[in-house]
């Protein structure tokens, strides 16, 4: 497929959304938001206790896009090698040696890293190059990933023992960072009924990596007004307490605010949603619909924020609410 | 249109809470005068933004947005044309735009079915409502329900006199006097409602004395045909018409007879100029011209004609009296619904003084103090004094009553002899009752003087101001007068 067009992107979307649905109970807007994050290209960050089935949904999503999958576990001692492969001694038929790369587990197009907060800060780092350059360097080296390549990372929010809590680097190379809360009762007992049963749901895929990158490629063609560009730098200056104007609740809980990347994911983000509800073009509601997933993770608290129990997710709906969607007028 | 609804809601707003703070402050909030201001602050708050401030293309189409649902695409619409946004989708969104356009709903930009124009619309219902069900109720122990306790008095006070008045007026079958009696009666009724507002009661009390005022207007025509000077009160005429009524008759007797003696013919040609001398007519008046013509027929011995001219003055001084009469009615029906326009007006104006719905006799204005008695009030504020009437002190106005009238007049010497009376009250049963009348009539000690009009005019306030029951007023005044006719 070498081009998509707004309808088909939409069915497309819709489809890979109810093949998901078939093995994952729930999670609608979970869902969602890792498929926006897919397909404009972004790396996601999965933060739920263990057993919500943050790892189910990125194992189903890899059969759902047919793409190559592949899984890290972290943990303490897991080295950068470990993730990215590193360069083995060979020996050929007529006894020469020579260094020969083994690509590690990176080598894929959705990379599952799994409880990402237990490795090492040096282990974690072996991700920037990946997530940011799509390309992977080695002994000088640099070998090119495959895409479309995504990183869907999780991280448990309650075992701080033993962690390392992402630098804020690494926190801001996710598009969007996705809280996956605990299933209702409802949704559990519908779990028990496909976990617990003699029949397992299959899923078929619903794209492939052309396909995604076709998708990815027309999600930058939609239409973004100046308004609407404007409204994403306005939300992301207000989030800055020592900018020119911050929004009242930065200025009292924020200690810094969202990079430029926050604008990025929060007008791709924007786009990807106005795709999957039928327009070509970007509305307010868009970004303010995408706002919680592209700059909570993007925000950090002052420490008067963390004494009060605030949560980043208050201090971005007070940008939104105190932010105009028209920029007021000069004067 | 935001600002112009916002301007209009926080009006009516305010205005609600004002018609809602009638219940304990004494003041008229009507809700034509809240819906009123409602929409000038909407107009207002319109023109001003039209006129101050001028809204972008970017701000329109964004109001325009919101209002129809469109989800930007106007605003993306006016970057695209202005070529500000460019790419392979913009012909499919310029295509969606025009699809989406067509299908807009012209009243769903309508400001009506905004939540803001919604609470407008509450607002001013509640205001009329609170006017229908709830106006004129007031909390006790507040100012406003003192205020309503003085209207519910006068009401009761006005439909006492009314109805007496209707049933005298009916009795003596003046029919204007008793129609506008009926009326000041029904607007006391409507006063003594529970709910009956100052502003309701000051109201209706000008109507009732404008419906009272167009019924005065014939008799005074009427009054001054008969040459009742401008400005004479009909009470000041009384009196001398009825002493004239009562001679004529006498004479009218008397020149019955074919020969009279020529002392008794003197004798009533001088009561008859006596009478004629203390006219308070003018001499072209036809009771007086009557009058004079008789005294004329009778010096030149033409008895018939000084008859039939006695009657022709007795029938004028008859018409007169009955037009005195009816107009005294009027007058005193109007001074009443003054006097509880007045009565409402001054506890309107002193509605917060917890002391001023409770009856008490009326306060005077200032005048000369009883220098005699300020030892006795040494140590306190002389302007804060009340001054309590003419019954304290030695001066004018001011005094005991026994001081100022001096030793009690020695009664004459007549005969006095019992009359039985006959009655009927309305169309009701016919009473007797036997009195003992006045006794017959006596020359008159002192000449009968004409009164200043000024010094009348100040008697009938002070009557107003007394604290005379106001349905005994007239009878007081009648019967003062009628001393001075004696």
């Amino acid at each position: 497929m070498t081009a998509v067009d707004v309808g088909e992107f939409q069915e497309r979307f819709r489809a890979i959304r109810s093949q998901v649905g078939r093995v994952v109970v729930g999670h609608h807007d979970v869902v969602e938001g890792v498929l926006i994050a897919v397909l404009a290209g972004g790396h996601v960050l999965l933060e739920g206790v263990p057993g919500v089935g943050k790892t189910l949904l990125v194992k189903t999503l890899a059969r759902a896009l047919n793409l190559c999958f592949s899984r890290i576990q972290f943990t303490p001692d897991l080295m950068p090698a470990d993730v990215v492969g590193t360069n083995v001694l060979v020996q050929d038929e007529q006894g020469r040696r020579t260094f020969a790369f083994q690509r590690g587990p990176i080598f894929s197009q959705i990379v599952l890293a799994d409880e990402i907060n237990r490795a090492t800060p040096k282990t974690q780092s072996a991700l920037l190059e990946a997530m940011q350059e799509y390309a992977v360097t080695v002994a000088g080296v640099s070998y090119p990933l495959e895409r479309p390549f995504f990183v869907l990372a999780t991280q448990n929010p309650i075992e701080m023992e033993g962690t390392y809590p992402l630098p804020e680097a690494q926190l801001d190379r996710f598009l969007f960072k996705l809280r996956v809360p605990y299933p209702d009762a409802q949704s559990v007992v519908e779990i028990l009924d496909r976990t617990t049963g003699a029949h397992v749901p299959d899923v078929e895929p619903a794209a492939d990596a052309p396909t995604v990158l076709a998708m990815q490629d027309l999600v930058r063609e939609v239409v973004a007004a100046p308004h609407v560009r404007r409204y994403v730098a306005r939300l992301v200056e207000a989030t800055h307490p020592s900018g020119p104007h911050p929004a009242r609740a930065a200025r009292r809980w924020v200690r810094y605010g969202s990079s430029p990347r926050g604008a990025q994911a929060l007008l791709l983000g924007a786009k990807v949603r106005a795709l999957v509800c039928g327009r070509a073009h970007v509305s307010v509601e868009d970004v303010r619909a995408v706002a919680l997933p592209a700059l909570r993770h993007r925000i950090l608290l002052n420490f008067e924020a963390e004494a009060e129990g605030v949560d980043p997710d208050d201090v971005v709906r007070a940008v939104l609410e105190d932010t105009p969607e028209l920029a007021p007028a000069p004067g | 249109m935001r600002d112009a609804e916002r301007g209009a809601a926080v009006a009516l707003g305010v205005g609600l809470a004002a018609q809602l703070g009638t219940a304990v402050y004494p003041y008229a909030v009507r809700a034509e005068w809240v819906l009123a201001a409602g929409f000038l602050a909407f107009i207002a708050v319109l023109l001003a933004s039209a006129l101050l401030r001028r809204p972008s293309w970017e701000a329109v189409a964004a109001a325009l947005d919101r209002a129809c649902g469109l989800e930007d695409r106007l605003l993306t619409w006016l970057s695209v044309v202005r070529g500000q946004t460019t790419g392979r989708l913009v012909d499919h969104f310029l295509r969606d735009a025009e699809a989406v356009a067509s299908t807009v709903r012209a009243n769903a930009a309508l400001p009506l079915s905004r939540p803001r124009l919604r609470a407008v619309a509450a607002l001013a219902l509640a205001s009329v409502l609170w006017e229908m069900a709830a106006s004129g109720i007031t909390v006790p122990g507040t100012p406003a329900h003192r205020v309503a306790e003085v209207v519910r008095r006068e009401g009761r006070r006005l439909l006492a006199a009314g109805q007496a008045w209707e049933q005298r007026w009916r009795a003596r079958g003046l029919l204007e006097p008793q129609r506008t009696a009926q009326a000041l009666a029904a607007t006391g009724e409507r006063l003594t409602g529970p709910r009956a507002s100052a502003a309701t009661a000051l109201r209706e009390l000008r109507a009732v004395q404008e419906v009272i005022e167009a019924a005065r207007r014939p008799f005074q025509s009427a009054l001054q045909r008969a040459g009742v000077p401008e400005g004479t009160e009909p009470w000041m005429l009384q009196p001398w018409a009825a002493a004239v009524d009562r001679e004529l008759s006498r004479i009218a007797s008397s020149v019955d007879e074919a020969q009279l003696p020529p002392q008794r013919a003197e004798a009533i040609r001088r009561v008859l100029r006596a009478l004629d001398a203390s006219a308070p007519l003018p001499s072209g008046a036809p009771a007086r011209r009557a009058l004079q013509e008789a005294t004329r027929r009778l010096g030149s011995g033409d008895t018939p004609g000084a008859r039939e001219a006695a009657r022709r003055a007795q029938e004028a001084l008859r018409e007169l009296e009955r037009l005195l009469e009816a107009e005294g009615a009027l007058a005193a029906q109007q001074r009443e619904a003054e006097a509880s326009s007045t009565h409402i007006a001054n506890a309107l104006q002193s509605g917060a003084d917890p002391e001023a719905a409770v009856e008490r006799p009326h306060t005077y204005p200032a005048g000369p103090r009883d220098t005699t008695r300020s030892s006795s009030r040494a140590g306190e504020d002389p302007e804060a004094q009340v001054w309590l009437g003419p019954e304290q002190g030695m001066q004018p106005g001011s005094g005991s009553v026994r001081d100022k009238l001096g030793p009690v007049s020695p009664r004459l010497p007549h005969e006095r002899r019992p009359e039985v009376l006959r009655g009927q009250v309305s169309e009701g049963r016919v009473y007797t009752a036997q009195i003992v009348a006045p006794a017959a009539p006596a020359r008159a000690r002192t000449p009968l003087q004409r009164v200043p009009v000024r010094a009348v005019r100040q008697v009938d306030e002070a009557l107003v101001r007394d604290r005379v029951p106001a349905r005994y007023r007239d009878w007081v005044r009648r019967y003062f007068t009628g001393l001075g006719g004696r």
